[in-house]
């Protein structure tokens, strides 16, 4: 039997002022597997952070439904959801509350009704996980910017939600650290089932992926597993390794006509 | 314009909050239209060694020469605001301190406030509007209605509009695509190869260190852990490692190349060209 998606998104339409036609989204549909990692890309202005918006609902989409487990996202439910499905922004100053960062990722779980021992269980491994935890007494407002948000994903870590949405969450963050939360999540998408939905513009993250999405101007452009959409849409910036093949090519280099890894790359140059 | 920092210290003053020696005892010399790319990690002074050559922040010992001027902690305001025409400052997220009805007006400002005359006003913005590779027709609209990388870039002409021999910005590619951020990135090294403007970027990203600055600074805790060209910063591996550094794209392909086949290239590559003629050298391809 054909699983049930755990997000799905039907025909749905959103514009920001109701007296121009300008939608910022416009007739979208989509559905997403439960523990499927889902990478959207788009230029400025072209819809992802409003699509992200909608799924939490922090907005009402004016035509279509949005159904998440089964059921149909409005304003007078969207709060049940929000044990579910955590959302972290670009920018973590925002979402500040606690007075050290323990106390500021345990606050997300006050309302969880969760027993002292569980909680700290949750809020300690959260901490580990985005490599946190030796810094859980400082005060959140004393941390850079790259800590502050790595603070907020912890945040959202600890409900264990069953769907994260990143909204560009990781552009704060120094190359390293990066890199380092990105494979944690990873893990814990293959090992715990997450699901998530990121919207980047950095290409290279998208290797994390097991599909992406492409958006402009408010519509779905084109979908798959990243090898088949960078190799269609051959305007979109691709990982690393593709870029550099791609290079060998106009070097007049003959080079296997598809998409590398960088597994693949290296596997090649040195064969 | 030669800017020579002379065992410069400087705190940070917020409110009544004191934070000591964000800048430790420094002493740097950077040549005239150089491209350097200050790195590090948070926290570790590189926006406020900026602010101390635009004479935003004050030192409170040791003194800046900034071409023929000398900023210390008695540098009078006349000092100060010649400084200020010399350097233009991009801060993190420019597009914010858009203000104006129109584009025109916005890039206007700063010159106007240096006394420009009204004709040599509208000279500079036309030449900056055109440096930045933005349309006459913007002139008229207002800031507020262009996209994201266009708002960047209004607010980059409207520092480019006073003439600076020097620019320093704080992480210019910062929330771009990687178009807009690669259209930042090679605007900036122009202005350095054709107006010779000394050139000083806070990036993150190494791949923009590699591919466009001549030299690297790199600070740790207010102070000057190395200031190198940029081939030999990234030519010692045991020093990256020692400083927790991430290598460029293109030099960590060279690098994982060079382990599988035991083949050490004779230079390290920093641009994709390099690495391709270096691959064709050792028989690779």
């Amino acid at each position: 039997m054909k699983q049930h998606p755990i997000l799905s998104i039907k025909d749905v339409s959103y514009r920001y002022d109701l007296r121009h036609e300008d939608y910022a989204l416009s007739q979208i549909s989509l559905d997403v597997k439960r523990g499927e990692w889902l990478t959207v890309l788009g230029e400025n202005g072209s819809g992802k952070s409003t699509l992200a918006r909608l799924i939490v609902g922090l907005a009402e989409p004016e035509f279509g439904t949005i159904t998440f487990n089964d059921q149909t996202v409005t304003q007078a439910n969207k709060s049940t959801f929000w044990e579910k499905v955590g959302i972290v922004f670009q920018n973590p100053d925002n979402q500040f509350i606690g007075t050290t960062v323990q106390d500021d990722v345990a606050f997300s779980l006050e309302n969880l009704n969760l027993s002292y021992h569980e909680m700290k269980q949750r809020v300690t491994n959260a901490l580990h996980q985005v490599g946190m935890y030796k810094l859980r007494e400082k005060d959140p407002s004393q941390l850079s910017g790259g800590q502050k948000q790595r603070v907020a994903i912890a945040g959202v870590l600890a409900l264990e939600p069953e769907l994260m949405i990143f909204d560009e969450a990781f552009i704060m963050l120094d190359p390293q650290s990066r890199t380092r939360l990105l494979k944690e999540l990873k893990l814990i998408q293959k090992n715990l089932g997450l699901t998530i939905i990121s919207i980047t513009h950095d290409h290279n993250e998208t290797v994390f992926a097991d599909r992406l999405l492409l958006l402009a101007s408010g519509q779905i452009i084109d979908q798959g597993d990243p090898r088949t959409v960078f190799t269609r849409n051959r305007y979109v910036q691709p990982p690393f390794a593709e870029q550099f093949r791609r290079e060998l090519v106009q070097r007049g280099i003959s080079v296997p006509d598809n998409y590398m890894s960088n597994d693949e790359l290296v596997e090649w140059l040195c064969k | 314009m030669q800017i020579k920092f002379d065992q410069v210290s400087a705190d940070y003053q917020l409110g009544p909050i004191r934070a000591k020696n964000i800048i430790d005892d420094v002493s740097l010399q950077i040549a005239p239209a150089t491209f350097t790319a200050v790195i590090g990690q948070t926290g570790a002074g590189k926006t406020s060694l900026l602010k101390l050559i635009n004479g935003i922040l004050r030192p409170t010992s040791g003194s800046i020469q900034v071409g023929e001027f000398t900023l210390d902690h008695s540098a009078n305001k006349a000092t100060l605001n010649q400084v200020r025409s010399r350097v233009g400052m991009v801060f993190q997220f420019p597009e914010n301190q858009l203000f104006a009805e129109t584009v025109e007006a916005d890039i206007a400002f700063g010159p106007k406030n240096f006394n420009f005359s009204a004709e040599e006003v509208d000279q500079s913005v036309y030449r900056s509007l055109e440096r930045v590779g933005l349309d006459q027709s913007l002139l008229k609209r207002s800031p507020f209605s262009l996209s994201g990388g266009q708002q960047r870039r209004v607010a980059l002409a409207g520092v480019l509009a006073t003439k600076p021999d020097i620019l320093v910005l704080d992480e210019p590619g910062a929330g771009l695509d990687a178009r807009g951020k690669q259209e930042i990135f090679a605007l900036i090294k122009k202005l350095n190869q054709q107006d010779r403007v000394t050139v000083l970027v806070v990036t993150h990203d190494m791949n923009d260190v590699a591919i466009y600055a001549d030299h690297v600074l790199l600070l740790d805790q207010g102070k000057v852990i190395t200031y190198q060209e940029t081939r030999a910063f990234f030519s010692d591996q045991d020093q990256l490692t020692e400083w927790n550094l991430e290598l460029p794209d293109t030099l960590h392909l060279q690098r994982q190349i060079e382990q599988r086949t035991g083949i050490n290239f004779k230079q390290t590559s920093l641009t994709r060209t390099e690495l391709i003629d270096q691959l064709i050298e050792e028989k690779l391809l």
